[in-house]
């Protein structure tokens, strides 16, 4: 009995393995970078005194470049799972998590707290995030609820199109309202960043992650039916409605903890999946690892490009995702031309 | 399936509800305190006692401060300090710490200096002992203050303005757990309580208490007079005041302080009636506005005030004013100023020749009294004949910083006369 | 190897509309044997429709009942097949046959899984196509692929629509008998919608002809094919004659003024 299935199967969990591999790579070399002077030697020796506080560079390994690391890894994963979900349920390969609006609500949630102080939490710096949260959670709560009677593709992009100018304009009145160091820090906030990174946020964010791909994982075979079109797909036998809102929650989960906690960094959604796509085809239960772990390469490296780039300074990664988005989106128009 | 899913929501947001306020309550990690230097060992000696810990300064090498920083924090910091990290307010450091303060700088961010008021970066740069040793961390202004250099070049202690503190909150948690204590001063909302409580921090934090109380006094003397002659006026002036460095053409009309602010603030304890004053009740932010120019024409103040500053380039206009500044170059700058704004010729202020020029960079330091006894001088002539803001100036450029040259123009009578096209 | 059915469909009153647009007006049928049927008619009368209904994919009122010997056929029994031409994706094609079995498949794909896809893909004869991509394929090859993918659930109930309009001769001919094998041998009954009545008459047993929503002519091929009912229900005016072999073929010659 031939096995071509069982061999193409191989060769995708070998391309996975040696992403994976890439991807723990790609986290010492965050974690050797930096803009103090540690050289590589000594940073492998504090990674394997553990974590303490023995000298300066102890604590700026593991209390400075840890967290910002971890994030990445969270933040990337999350937003190519949740930008690999919405391809799927919405059916359009230009689909990322900031479709359907979660992002603009953020954004809004972001202002005002600047703006107003709401929710009144003591720690300001978890304040804004918090409110960030709460909008970008009761909005996705929001699109699930309209789209109770009626998922399908259309209505849910209609209703994503609505929510994100909805927002959009609270948001431009939000900053007509504020002072000049109000609209400055809305900016700033708005503009994904790593500096924001924390040890309790890389936590919540990974937890989250793990959570929802666990959650995934059930629905791969599903998903998997889904991309090869609707009717195709409720022919089958899926119920695609259920199936649609149930990964919308996933995802929108996802993309509100990760832009509450960074802000927006762009493209990662987008762009992962997609490479993951071209490596091991349309089967979910690949994608939905390979697109996480591409997710967090990307990122990784831009993090590192970012410090590498101009030493001293640190360029918000949000800007070098968008850059490299954008060439990629450019990449794949010139191919489809040749 | 529906209740299933409602479920879900309900528990996954608990959760996440759940986590955050653990995060939100709990103390960061499982970091411990680092080192033995910066052990919360509280000082015995209160804030008071300042002679007794001179005493202790000479015979211990090792001793320990403890104040009451600007954001109300209590931090504990070894003496001596030769390796400060220092946010912002150079004049004011220059001035209390003395000639070689910066000799005990290692780290700062440059930008919120230069970025602002570059003539005088430059100025500081060439006369002031150890400002080109500092090295630059990055600014919270410009989002790209790096923690990391900042730990590595292992400040003793890290003096930072509210404005820097209320930009990275976090991350002055990170820095203490490093072994860095962070001093919250502020000059910027200069109010006398303030600028006293700064400077005395900064006395007690690199040890040069006498001569911080000697400041301290001199400022306590000035203000006590003018408010002194201030509570005697009966009937007082109307003024506008305008902030010159935001605006790009004369038609626009500069930023105006509230009571409660800065200028503001100047102005109210000089006993002036701003006319941006009544709309502090009905506004939106707390501490400044752009007033209308109709609002302007109807209020028509007696007494103009203009902030002005260093402009980046020729292009925009607005008073020029600062180290260097020849008074040909600020009426040179003021050119086409009324022109631009049309019905200004009628204001009471410019046809009684009583505009009045004040630099930017001279407030929020320790010589503001002085700016404040000028604003008293030209709106009540009479009752503050005896002061001599120009004298007190320079005297006070003298003593406290003999490093800088004074050439410059700082305040200035711009009349009328010299501007009309 | 599954026993052979005995298939018996019956359709009872189907009604359909759309907004106020009656589709269905009540159609009313009797299937019974394994074989091959055939729907004609012109467009917009309802083929398609029915035959979604037929599959559960469309919402109806009416009944049909679908019993092989004595006993009520699930859902899983009936496969549609629509019109593949158009479908791009970028599973493989051994991974579109697969799907056919997705409510079993589970994390790992157990191996008798697997040989029951490559015996579907070789009876198919579309083995050598198994690693592409099913985007890249020819449209007769996508028709394949997706009546394997049918197939692989051993359908009692097989509903192609419109599976033959976009295929060449080659590939029209090898799909039908394909169908008409499958039937054979396991005893399924399989409802296809045709263009084609010549290809109608060769290869199914009875052909339906639908005119306005309803059943117009339901019969053998050799009672249905008449001039006067194409001439009814298709608006052409057509010569009907017998080949060598004894299939009614029709030849359209013109459209009726």
């Amino acid at each position: 009995m031939s096995t071509g299935y069982r061999n193409l199967n191989r060769k995708r969990i070998f391309v996975i393995v040696l992403m994976a591999i890439v991807m723990i790579l790609l986290i010492f070399a965050d974690l050797f970078t930096g803009s103090s002077n540690m050289s590589v030697k000594e940073a492998i020796d504090i990674l394997l005194d553990g974590p303490s506080n023995e000298s300066k560079y102890h604590f700026i390994l593991w209390a400075v470049r840890m967290p910002m690391t971890m994030t990445c890894l969270g933040v990337g994963a999350s937003l190519a799972l949740a930008g690999g979900q919405m391809q799927t349920i919405l059916q359009n390969p230009l689909a990322s998590p900031y479709t359907l609006g979660i992002s603009s609500a953020a954004g809004f949630g972001a202002a005002l707290s600047v703006v107003t102080g709401f929710p009144f939490i003591p720690i300001s710096w978890i304040n804004i995030s918090v409110s960030a949260l709460i909008f970008a959670l009761g909005t996705s709560a929001l699109i699930f609820t309209l789209c109770k009677r009626n998922a399908d593709t259309k209505t849910m992009i209609l209703i994503g199109i609505v929510v994100t100018f909805l927002f959009s304009a609270l948001q431009s009145l939000m900053q007509y309202l504020a002072s000049q160091e109000q609209l400055s820090e809305i900016m700033h906030w708005m503009f994904g960043s790593l500096s924001k990174a924390s040890s309790q946020g890389a936590v919540v964010c990974i937890a989250c992650f793990v959570f929802i791909f666990i959650l995934s994982m059930g629905s791969t075979w599903q998903l998997t039916c889904l991309s090869a079109g609707e009717e195709r797909a409720k022919s089958l036998g899926i119920d695609t409605e259920r199936l649609r809102r149930k990964i919308y929650l996933c995802s929108s989960l996802l993309t509100a903890v990760s832009v509450s906690y960074v802000g927006s960094i762009g493209f990662i959604g987008l762009v992962a999946p997609h490479l993951a796509r071209s490596y091991v085809g349309d089967d979910q239960r690949f994608l939905l690892v390979l697109s996480p772990i591409m997710g967090a390469i990307i990122l990784l490296a831009a993090s590192i490009v970012a410090k590498i780039m101009k030493p001293g300074e640190i360029i918000p990664v949000g800007i070098i995702t968008n850059l490299v988005g954008v060439s990629f989106l450019l990449y794949l128009l010139l191919r489809k031309r040749l | 399936m529906k209740n299933r899913s409602i479920q879900r929501i309900v528990a996954s947001t608990l959760a996440f509800v759940m986590t955050l306020g653990m995060c939100a309550c709990g103390t960061t990690t499982s970091e411990q305190e680092y080192g033995s230097e910066s052990a919360s060992v509280e000082a015995s000696s209160s804030n008071s006692v300042e002679s007794t810990e001179e005493v202790l300064a000479e015979n211990e090498e090792k001793s320990e401060v403890t104040v009451t920083d600007l954001a109300g924090r209590e931090v504990t910091v070894s003496l001596p300090v030769e390796n400060a990290y220092l946010g912002y307010y150079y004049e004011n450091f220059l001035a209390v710490v003395g000639p070689d303060a910066f000799t005990r700088v290692k780290a700062t961010s440059l930008y919120d200096t230069e970025g602002y008021a570059n003539t005088l970066a430059t100025i500081y740069k060439e006369n002031v002992e150890g400002y080109t040793d500092m090295v630059d961390v990055g600014s919270t202004l410009q989002d790209n203050f790096d923690v990391e250099k900042l730990i590595e070049l292992e400040c003793d202690v890290a003096i930072m303005g509210q404005y820097q503190y209320d930009a990275i909150e976090d991350k002055v948690n990170l820095l203490e757990e490093a072994g860095i204590p962070v001093v919250i001063i502020d000059y910027s909302t200069a109010t006398e309580e303030t600028h006293i409580a700064s400077t005395e921090i900064l006395g007690k934090v690199f040890g040069v208490e006498d001569r911080a109380g000697e400041i301290i006094e001199n400022y306590k003397a000035g203000m006590a007079n003018v408010r002194d002659i201030v509570s005697k006026i009966s009937e007082t002036k109307t003024t506008f005041h305008e902030f010159q460095s935001v605006i790009s053409t004369y038609s626009e009309v500069g930023v105006s302080d509230f009571a409660t602010y800065l200028f503001g603030r100047y102005l109210s304890q000089a006993g002036a009636d701003d006319i941006a004053f009544p709309i502090a009740e009905t506004a939106e932010s707390g501490r400044s506005t752009t007033l209308d120019m109709e609002y302007i024409l109807d209020k028509d103040p007696e007494v103009w005030f203009i902030i002005g500053g260093e402009t980046a380039n020729d292009e925009t206009d607005g008073i020029v004013m600062g180290y260097g500044i020849s008074e040909e170059d600020l009426i040179a700058s003021a050119k086409g100023m009324i022109d631009s704004r049309p019905g200004f010729t009628n204001l009471s202020a410019v046809k009684n020749d009583q505009i009045y020029c004040v630099e930017n960079n001279t407030l929020r330091t320790l010589r503001d009294y002085i700016i404040i006894e000028y604003i008293a001088k030209v709106l009540y002539p009479d009752e503050f004949a005896d002061l001599d803001p120009e004298k007190e100036f320079e005297e006070y450029s003298k003593k406290y910083l003999p490093s800088v040259p004074t050439d410059g123009t700082f305040i200035y009578h711009l009349e009328v006369a010299d501007i009309e096209s | 190897m599954r026993e052979r059915c005995n298939m018996e469909l019956k359709i009872q009153d189907i009604k359909v509309s759309f907004g106020d647009k009656k589709v269905l007006k009540g159609v009313n049928l009797e299937l019974s044997g394994e074989g091959l049927y055939a729907v004609v008619g012109v467009n917009g009368t309802g083929k398609s429709v029915l035959m979604k209904s037929l599959a559960g994919i469309q919402a109806y009122s009416g009944k049909t009942i679908l019993t092989d010997g004595d006993e009520a056929c699930p859902k899983k029994d009936i496969a549609y097949v629509p019109q593949a031409t158009n479908l791009n994706s970028s599973l493989t094609a051994f991974e579109m046959v697969l799907l056919g079995k997705v409510k079993q498949l589970r994390l790992r794909v157990p191996d008798d899984v697997i040989s029951e896809v490559y015996e579907v893909m070789d009876r198919l004869k579309i083995r050598n196509l198994e690693n592409q991509k099913f985007a890249s394929l020819s449209g007769g090859q996508k028709q394949l692929v997706i009546m394997a993918q049918a197939l692989l659930s051993k359908p009692k109930l097989l509903l192609l629509d419109e599976p033959t309009s976009a295929l060449d001769l080659y590939h029209q001919l090898n799909l039908l008998s394909l169908a008409g094998q499958y039937c054979k041998e396991s005893g399924a009954m399989a409802i296809i919608i045709m263009h084609d009545l010549s290809q109608a008459a060769r290869f199914c047993k009875k052909i339906a002809v639908l005119k306005d929503g309803k059943v117009f002519r339901f019969g053998k091929p050799k009672e249905v094919l008449t001039e006067q009912i194409i001439r009814d229900v298709f608006n052409v005016d057509a010569e009907i004659g017998c080949s060598g072999s004894g299939y009614t073929t029709v030849l359209p010659v013109a459209i009726t003024t």
